[in-house]
């Protein structure tokens, strides 16, 4: 677990008290590629430190229609977040798009830890403010970029990405078909922009 | 509501008013006073009490409103504030308004020494971020008369208070879209 004490060491420090109660509430496991760590309409209980593998979370529309919102890599963490804060049903669920090894905790049980642990409920903050800014810088690019700008920037933040999952995870996230992307792409290599 | 209500209210009921981890001033705003510009450190976290006020970005010359925030929220740049750099966004009082006000390094300090401060950091932060993805998914799922209703049923004011561009901007749609998304609903 020590990939996990030094990702969250980094946000803010824990004492080593705190930290042996935390790390009594998270166990191993694993997620086979194309299995779901949070699915659709449940209530979401789990979270968990991915110590490998990669995870998208996404979004189906009423026609069908999956937009993937957000891509995890080692070190994160994953869980339908608004879904564990509300306890309502899960709108984005998760999904693991290689074989990814885990650490899991049941999130109220570390939740529960907040009030009695002053550094945890610290964490909690750190981490709910690194949430909020993800989000809002998504939202900025979304807004103020355009596609090819958006795609240079994911293979900038997550460099093996492409390797790894098939095209259509990537168009999907950038809100345009394959073809699109096929097209921008082969547009970036003529230009001879730098890994194409 | 002011943010002692709020804690009360959402972080520990068994608050005691007068114990504030962190020092709180008043301000009023003026209908289009900007209270944190483009490319300013934001130096607050504002609780609104009265009025409403906008985020915006601009692009191509053109204003996007991302949000509107009503009494009873806490609003600012927080990107900026948390990260001290330059916003990318502008605050903006759209009517005169009343806030509380917190000083960024007296919440900062208060982060060190409470856990209160903390818990409510924590809690505002979560709130705000359920908020953004709310509307990311409606934006995605719902039909630009299904968000104007929902608007409208919950601030049915922001008619009389707010132009009708304003609106448009914040649905992301046309103002000549949204009048007769509009004569739809008086009819």
């Amino acid at each position: 677990m020590q990939k996990l004490k030094e990702f969250l060491q980094a946000k803010t420090p824990i004492g080593e008290d705190s930290w042996a109660e935390l790390e009594g509430l998270f166990q191993r496991g694993k997620l086979r590629k194309g299995e779901h760590f949070a699915s659709y309409q449940e209530a979401a209980r789990r979270i968990a430190f991915l110590e490998s593998g990669i995870v998208r979370a996404y979004f189906v529309n009423k026609e069908g229609k999956e937009y993937n919102k957000q891509f995890f890599t080692s070190p994160g963490i994953i869980g339908a977040y608004t879904s564990l804060l509300t306890q309502r049903p899960n709108q984005i669920p998760q999904q693991a798009l290689v074989d990814c090894e885990i650490w899991v905790a049941n999130y109220k049980s570390v939740a529960q830890l907040y009030d009695r642990f002053q550094d945890l409920e610290r964490l909690g903050r750190v981490i709910a403010e690194s949430y909020f800014l993800e989000k809002e810088q998504k939202e900025l690019e979304m807004a103020l970029l355009n596609a090819t700008e958006r795609y240079l920037l994911l293979r900038k933040r997550y460099p093996e990405l492409e390797n790894q999952i098939p095209q259509y995870h990537i168009a999907s996230y950038l809100s345009i078909s394959t073809t699109q992307l096929s097209r921008i792409r082969r547009r970036l290599s003529e230009e001879k922009i730098e890994g194409f | 509501m002011n943010i002692k209500t709020f804690i009360t209210r959402y972080v520990d009921p068994d608050f005691k008013g007068d114990e504030l981890p962190f020092p709180i001033q008043t301000f009023e705003f003026a209908k289009e006073d900007i209270i944190t510009d483009f490319g300013e450190v934001e130096t607050h976290a504002y609780f609104l009490t009265e009025g409403i006020t906008q985020i915006s970005l601009e692009k191509n010359g053109t204003e996007r409103v991302l949000d509107f925030f009503f009494p009873g929220s806490f609003f600012s740049s927080y990107t900026s504030l948390l990260k001290q750099e330059a916003s990318d966004v502008q605050v903006m009082a759209l009517t005169n308004c009343k806030v509380e006000a917190i000083k960024g390094v007296d919440l900062a300090n208060a982060y060190q020494h409470s856990l209160l401060a903390n818990k409510v950091g924590r809690i505002a932060t979560e709130y705000n971020y359920m908020r953004r993805v709310g509307r990311e998914k409606d934006l995605l799922s719902k039909t630009a008369d299904e968000r104007y209703q929902d608007i409208f049923k919950k601030h049915p004011e922001i008619i009389n208070q707010l132009p009708v561009y304003k609106i448009a901007s914040y649905l992301g749609i046309h103002p000549e879209s949204l009048s007769r998304i509009r004569k739809k609903v008086i009819s």
